[in-house]
């Protein structure tokens, strides 16, 4: 509804979903990427710090990616990632 | 690394030839040249496939997988005889292109024939009479 009360017709302009015969397998091999960008990203600021290269607290970032347990959460992704794989057939 | 593979190839049907899938993944040569980023261009290719390729292909070497590493040392040793004014790095990725592009026509027969899908013969084989085709 705009400002004077009439109703808005908005139209959605978003593409048509990319067919995908393994969305599955695609989703989960997203799910792994993401976490291991997420790891290389901010390894990569820990090796900044480290190097007199940024201001910002390595401490900080190690005792995050301990908390989140970023390794084990990886290992689980690409389980999750592989057994989707697999399904996909003897290829 | 399987995986991934699979995730971003999706479905092979969508690859009619080898020189398709080839294309997708970065290993294509067009008009004598290999496809590059260019400034301002759509790349042509995925390139996270393509660094998949290289990353199995570094796999095949360190764990000296049965004939694709007996493809790579012969590939260096033809690209040294047939250029030695190329440095041994470029010797190596050269090797390593040919690799992968074996590589990745053994899974297209594969995965194709699994799927009960037509296999066309290489273009090399079926168009430019070449004989030594290389089958894993």
């Amino acid at each position: 509804m705009n400002r004077n009360g009439d109703e808005m017709q908005v139209e959605d302009e978003r593409p048509a979903p990319k067919p995908r015969k393994h969305a599955t397998l695609w989703q989960a091999y997203l799910f792994w990427l993401e976490l291991v960008e997420m790891r290389k990203r901010h390894n990569l600021r820990i090796t900044a710090v480290e190097r007199g290269k940024s201001n910002m607290d390595a401490d900080f970032e190690r005792a995050a990616m301990g908390r989140l347990d970023i390794d084990v959460r990886i290992d689980e992704a690409k389980g999750e990632m592989v057994e989707f794989g697999e399904q996909v057939g003897p290829v | 690394m399987a995986a991934q593979l699979l995730a971003q190839i999706d479905d092979v049907a969508r690859f009619a030839t080898v020189s398709k899938l080839w294309r997708f993944c970065g290993y294509a040569v067009i008009d004598g040249a290999i496809d590059k980023p260019t400034r301002g261009e759509k790349l042509p290719y995925n390139r996270r496939l393509k660094s998949i390729g290289y990353l199995i292909a570094e796999q095949f070497i360190r764990q000296q997988t049965p004939v694709y590493v007996d493809i790579y040392y012969d590939e260096k040793q033809r690209q040294a005889r047939l250029h030695p004014e190329l440095t041994p790095g470029h010797i190596h990725n050269r090797a390593i292109r040919k690799m992968v592009k074996i590589f990745l026509q053994q899974l297209w027969v594969t995965w194709r024939r699994s799927e009960g899908l037509l296999v066309t013969e290489p273009y090399v084989y079926a168009v430019m009479g070449h004989t030594n085709i290389v089958t894993v």
